[in-house]
């Protein structure tokens, strides 16, 4: 970032090949459209590129750049024709469903009963996390999906570790109560 | 399990998850191995806790688009030449769309924001009222995030909210072009530095959640913050 900050479009290019993909993925934690969460995640290096001139090495890069993200997200699900698409089965597309599955633990089951139940699994964590607090969801998908420590979560979040280990526990106790029927 | 493990398990409870991330050292995390080793009902929780930690990371992920990059690329060549409007991006064109149907939008929130944000510092600097909630309406000194993050969110909060909406007028004029969306150059050049800053909060929706709101409340004009009384018995804060 410190080669960015100083106009090395090179390493501005690097930032965005390296981190864009995770943007997406944790926006479309928040929007549930791929088109959104690229939009999003495009505004973020935008901004970003904007404001490498004035970059301060005050905390990690990624910290910095993760609450960019968040911001944007909020920004975005606060709006008032925003409405979180819980994904169903039956609205999920076709590219959605031919997409990637999430493995059952249930090593035994068939093969067609465990895509169908690796996807009612996925419809349903989807659901889970979509109805959890914005504070929790992030924390929960920042130190499982992106592996932050909770001290890098807490600075992401602007909020104290111990927060942070609160956030993260009442995450995970609201998703173990929707995932019963599946753990 | 007898009563005092009973007890132990439940005092435990809140902290095994960040027993299991590994974020408890010392004494605390001695203490639970040793009540865990013996304790079958904590080793269960602890398995449901991994399970759902593996399951969330194990959430798949999608790719973006071919012409993802491509179309950044096409983004950051009209910012650079079309100035910072071009950083609106589609979604504010298709937002511009939403305000011809008149639709009430941020820049409406943002107009009452201000107005709220700007009687509840006049109120606060007036000095009758609890301890002031942002040293000034300056932009220039939105807080550093080091200092931020020492301090309670709901302040944060609203020390971000009144540096974010009372600079000069122009947010309090309800501009027919931008009813619907504050766009990026619409805010102070100092925000706009500051990216990780840049959040349109709703303050209106959420003054409600400001410390020591009720007691601004008690000392401001009932009129000039738009007070409507509560009903008798209803709760101050949100549960």
């Amino acid at each position: 970032m410190l080669r960015v900050r100083a106009g090395d479009d090179t390493a501005f290019r690097a930032l965005f090949e390296k981190h864009s993909r995770a943007i997406v993925n944790f926006a479309y934690q928040f929007v549930g459209s791929r088109d959104r969460a690229e939009e999003l995640t495009q505004d973020v290096f935008l901004q970003l590129h904007r404001a490498a001139p004035r970059y301060e090495p005050q905390a990690r890069f990624t910290t910095w750049l993760y609450r960019i993200a968040r911001n944007a997200c909020l920004n975005e699900v606060r709006r008032p024709e925003h409405r979180f698409p819980a994904r169903s089965l039956d609205q999920q597309s076709d590219e959605e469903r031919e997409g990637p599955e999430i493995q059952l633990p249930d090593a035994s089951a068939r093969e067609g009963e465990r895509t169908l139940a690796g996807r009612e699994l996925e419809a349903r964590m989807q659901e889970a996390l979509a109805g959890l607090p914005e504070h929790q969801r992030t924390a929960l998908l920042l130190s499982r999906t992106e592996g932050m420590s909770y001290r890098d979560v807490a600075e992401t979040l602007e909020c104290s570790e111990s927060a942070v280990k609160s956030l993260v526990f009442r995450a995970t106790a609201s998703m173990r109560k929707a995932l019963a029927e599946f753990l | 399990m007898s009563e005092s493990n009973r007890e132990a398990c439940a005092a435990f409870a809140e902290h095994l998850v960040a027993y299991v991330d590994g974020e408890l050292a010392g004494e605390p995390r001695e203490t639970i191995e040793a009540h865990v080793a013996s304790c079958l009902s904590c080793r269960r929780e602890i398995q449901g806790i991994e399970q759902v930690g593996r399951l969330v990371a194990a959430l798949p992920q999608i790719e973006p688009s071919i012409d993802f990059a491509g179309r950044f690329q096409e983004r950051m060549a009209a910012a650079s030449t079309a100035g910072p409007r071009a950083l609106a991006g589609p979604r504010a064109l298709r937002s511009g769309a939403g305000r011809a149907s008149g639709a009430p939008g941020w820049g409406v929130t943002f107009a009452a924001a201000a107005a709220v944000a700007l009687a509840l510092t006049s109120v606060l600097d007036q000095g009758t009222g609890p301890p002031p909630l942002a040293p000034s309406v300056e932009v220039a000194r939105v807080p550093s995030p080091s200092m931020e993050s020492q301090a309670a969110p709901a302040a944060v909060e609203a020390r971000r909210a009144v540096a974010v909406a009372p600079r000069g007028s122009r947010f309090a004029v309800a501009d027919a072009r931008d009813a619907g969306e504050l766009m990026p150059e619409d805010l102070p050049p100092d925000l706009l530095e500051r990216p990780e800053l840049y959040l349109r909060l709703p303050v209106v929706r959420r003054l409600d959640t400001l410390e020591h709101f009720e007691a601004v409340r008690a000392h401001a004009d009932p009129e000039r913050i738009g007070h409507v009384p509560r009903p008798p018995g209803e709760r101050a804060w949100r549960a």
